[in-house]
């Protein structure tokens, strides 16, 4: 349903250029859960905002296509891209308040978008809509709350508030970036669950962007790792989980901690920091940080490629895999 | 809410009364009695202290405050110096001319204000951005007084479109109302223009730089990601978060607006109360001079509570707490 | 460190030259700025290759007097700014640092400070004393303390209740040298901005005290006064009001670029 093609995007600061996202490309099907995973700066976000052409100023797609039923949304007009921007493709984002104007009721936002996309649509109805997608997410005594401003609601309750209005349209695909990362541990378990239940009601696709693999593994159909503006590996989460194969895919499960105290691991411990995106290493950018690099890795990039024999979902660029037959 | 109004009224007495206080401290302390000025030159010495008595200025200034402070509250200003009329009246002679002059000044800079920021804030960095933010800049350096001059030397002596000064011309008293409307608005055309350029400078800077701000929001990038057009996102959305702060700026500016029109009175000689305040100082009309401080103080502080009220009426995170 | 915009060099520079003229252009000069010419009384030259700026009614070349008017404007404006600041700078360190009811009734001052027009306040009080350049200079400073009062507060207020101060604390350091080591440096670029701003409005007010015949009083000249001496000869002589005027405005208008880009600079955020 959205193919993402080779995108790379880029960011002038001063004189500086920040490439952010690199030759990426993925799938999302109908009726599936894709998780992106990353940790901050890996430019998962900037991947969504790509696909929606919502990039600040300063930020542009150079190349490659985002497919959206055959159609390439980058070469598409703005006024074509509002009418699939909320409609078809939602968007939630990481601080639920901060993405609900502060100023209008949030009775007033949801009518808004019900009736930006279906103009016949009477003030009345939109309202009686508007009071049933509030109950669809969990939201008591909708009909009052209505007349409700965003900071009257707890941070939970807005991000519910959020997803209301982003699946007002029924959109087929529904992109949430981080949408649990400022919520607390137990509400984040209610969102995560209430996005599945709509996910199954409406049909439709989530990309569910986050740098918690926890969060991922236990949700998506898919799982794409990405580290400095490139996916490094790709696969299903029992792909993933079972036989990791990148090494910053074996640190990253290393490093979700067991609640079990009578389970002890050495975790893969990481050299540094992440690289600065102003400055991307050559060869493999992983290879400053990686405890298996070798001589190869520094001077050639490695090609993204099925290496797993027992599986024909999984996907990785790494140098460790290179001579192994397929 | 109308508590809330009632109660910010009430406290904004205090102040009044130490504005009050403080001007008239400062005026009374001054060496020089302003009898010396005002009465007949032949009394004697012994006559001008018996006078002094009598009106009570050789009590305490204290006491003479706490004197003029009930008088005040009963309504009464005193007497003007220069005029024998009492201030009160004086005050209420010049009052339409000022109202004129400060209301339709304040809709005109708000009329302007609020479309030349949001375009301007909308294009940042493009030409007409730059043009608005140099054009602003000007007018805040400008000094009033000396545009008014300029707008008179150009409009007035060169072009000889508008007159110079005054309110209407003294030939058309008797002329259809009509017609005196049409000469007072040539008049009052040069002042008003004079404060418009000045009071709009910073208030576009404010608005301008409030839009940028609320484009960068969340909220923008999420109403856009539902597809909301640039047109209604800046119309809407970030018109309403934008004109909260413009509220509160404005009555901030007031003391500034107030004062400079003061001025801008003066030079067009326009009949309002700036221009009878000044004139008071210059005749050392202590009465007349406390008049106009307590009036434009009022005026001051009455603006800042609609400010306030405005503000709180149009922030919902601020009226619900 | 961003570079500075070539507007603001602009500025710098005009700033420069004006200060260099303002010094030295009277002393080198043999033409006295207050002597009057008295084969050309009531005559005004307009401006031409022996006059560049013309000269007034008296027939004093205005380009002389125009930056000996600048000397005034510059002596206000560092004077009276170097007042509000002192003034500013000191009640707003000490309404951030004492107790609530101190910090209350000096706020309580500010507000109503700044409820007066002061425009106002400043000519009644120029009329009562003896119109001079000193009495400007106290009055404007005694004036407009009020907004460096608030920018020192709030400065002070925010760093207060920061990480690092708490951990300056935990690790022994005292409160005067907290004071002055970690917090004054950190009020210090609002407060550079403010004085920047400060001084283009010092030039104005004391432009408009001497318009009125309240501030520096002829034969010295200012911009002021200048201004007002001209307001006989507008039809003939309109150089005599163009000049002064265009000088105050370039002048402010100059401080104010440099002021912006300085916020600007100190605040990358807000640019």
């Amino acid at each position: 349903m959205l193919k993402v093609e080779n995108i790379t995007t880029i960011f002038k600061t001063g004189q500086n250029t920040v490439t952010a996202v690199d030759d990426v490309s993925f799938d999302v099907p109908e009726n599936s859960t894709i998780g992106l995973v990353g940790e901050s700066g890996s430019g998962k976000s900037v991947t969504a905002l790509s696909i929606l052409q919502l990039l600040s100023s300063n930020g542009k797609t150079t190349s490659g296509k985002v497919l959206w039923k055959d159609e390439d949304l980058l070469s598409s007009s703005e006024k074509s891209f509002q009418s699939i921007r909320g409609k078809e493709i939602g968007l939630i984002f990481q601080n639920p308040l901060a993405a609900l104007n502060p100023v209008f009721t949030i009775g007033n936002q949801l009518v808004e978008t019900l009736q930006l996309h279906n103009p016949k649509l009477s003030k009345l109805n939109a309202l009686e809509k508007a009071e049933h997608l509030l109950t669809e997410v969990n939201i008591p005594d909708a009909k009052k709350r209505l007349n409700d401003y965003p900071h009257q609601f707890s941070l939970g309750m807005c991000q519910r508030i959020m997803i209301a209005i982003t699946i007002a349209m029924n959109p087929k695909l529904l992109i949430a970036d981080e949408p649990t990362a400022s919520l607390d541990v137990t509400i984040q378990a209610q969102i995560l669950h209430l996005l599945n239940e709509l996910k199954i009601k409406n049909k439709m696709s989530i990309l569910l962007i986050s740098h918690d693999l926890g969060v991922i593994a236990q949700h998506c159909d898919h799982v794409l790792i990405m580290y400095l503006g490139k996916i490094v590996e790709s696969g299903t989460p029992l792909d993933i989980f079972k036989s990791p194969q990148h090494p910053y895919t074996q640190a990253l499960i290393d490093s979700i901690p067991n609640p079990d105290p009578s389970i002890k691991k050495e975790p893969t411990l990481l050299k540094g920091d992440i690289p600065s995106p102003l400055n991307i290493p050559t060869g493999c950018r992983f290879h400053t940080r990686c405890p298996k690099a070798f001589d190869t890795c520094e001077i050639s990039e490695p090609p993204f490629q099925n290496h797993l024999k027992n599986s024909k979902t999984s996907k990785v660029a790494c140098h460790l895999f290179e001579n192994k037959p397929k | 809410m109308f508590g809330y109004f009632l109660k910010r009224l009430f406290s904004s007495i205090p102040l009044l009364i130490g504005i009050t206080f403080i001007s008239f401290i400062l005026i009374n302390l001054a060496p020089g009695s302003p009898l010396n000025e005002w009465a007949d030159p032949s009394l004697s010495i012994e006559d001008t202290q018996k006078i002094k008595t009598n009106l009570g200025l050789n009590d305490p200034v204290v006491v003479q405050y706490g004197r003029w402070l009930k008088n005040a509250l009963k309504g009464d200003l005193g007497r003007s110096y220069s005029y024998s009329k009492p201030v009160t009246a004086m005050l209420k002679e010049r009052m339409p001319a000022t109202l004129l002059l400060s209301i339709s000044s304040l809709i005109l800079i708000l009329g302007i204000t609020l479309p030349l920021g949001l375009i301007s804030g909308a294009k940042k960095d493009s030409f007409f951005d730059n043009f608005v933010l140099i054009f602003s800049f000007i007018g805040l350096s400008i000094p009033t007084f000396w545009l008014g001059l300029m707008l008179i030397l150009g409009f007035s002596l060169k072009l000889n479109i508008l007159p110079t000064s005054g309110f209407i011309d003294p030939q058309l008293s008797e002329a259809s109302l009509w017609i005196q409307l049409i000469d007072i608005s040539k008049h009052l055309a040069l002042p008003l223009l004079t404060i418009v350029i000045g009071g709009l400078a910073s208030l576009t800077r404010y608005h301008r730089f409030g839009i940028i701000k609320i484009l960068s929001q969340d909220y923008i990038l999420a109403a856009k990601a539902r597809g909301i057009s640039k047109t209604k996102l800046l119309f809407i959305h970030a018109f309403k978060n934008a004109s909260i702060p413009i509220i509160t700026i404005l009555g901030l500016s007031l003391p500034g607006l107030i004062g400079g029109s003061f001025i801008i009175e003066y030079i067009f000689s326009w009949p309002g109360m700036g221009q009878l305040g000044i004139a008071s100082i210059f005749s050392r009309d202590y009465p007349v001079i406390m008049g106009s401080i307590v009036f434009s103080s009022i005026l001051i502080i009455l603006g800042n509570l609609f400010a306030d009220i405005a503000y709180t009426y149009a922030d919902p995170r601020i009226r619900l707490k | 460190m961003k570079k500075f915009k070539p507007l603001s060099l602009l500025s710098l520079i005009f700033l420069a030259g004006l200060v260099f003229l303002a010094i030295f252009l009277p002393l080198l000069s043999n033409t006295d700025p207050n002597t009057f010419n008295p084969d050309l009384i009531g005559d005004a030259l307009a401006p031409s290759l022996t006059n560049w700026f013309g000269t007034d009614d008296l027939g004093r070349d205005l380009f002389i007097r125009t930056f000996s008017g600048a000397r005034i404007s510059i002596l206000v404006a560092v004077v009276s700014v170097s007042i509000s600041i002192s003034i500013g700078l000191i009640l707003g360190l000490i309404s951030g640092f004492s107790s609530k009811a101190v910090d209350s009734i000096l706020m309580r001052f500010v507000d109503l400070m700044m409820a007066i027009p002061t425009i106002f306040l400043i000519l009644t009080i120029q009329v009562i004393l003896t119109p001079s350049i000193w009495n400007v200079m106290i009055v404007i400073g005694l004036t407009s303390w009020m907004g460096v009062t608030r920018i020192v507060r709030a400065e002070v207020l925010s760093i207060r209740e920061q990480l690092f101060i708490t951990a300056a604390k935990a690790r022994g350091i005292s409160n005067t040298k907290l004071l002055f080591k970690h917090i004054l440096p950190h009020t210090l670029p609002p407060v550079i901005v403010a004085a920047t701003l400060g001084m283009g409005s010092a030039i104005l007010t004391e432009s408009v005290l001497s318009f009125l015949g309240l501030g520096v009083q002829p034969p010295d000249a200012s911009w002021g006064n200048m201004l007002d001496n001209s307001l006989g000869y507008m039809r003939e002589s309109p150089w005599m009001a163009i000049v002064p005027g265009t000088f105050i405005t370039l002048t402010v208008l100059a401080l104010n670029i440099l002021g912006d880009d300085c916020r600007a600079k100190f605040n990358p955020k807000e640019s």
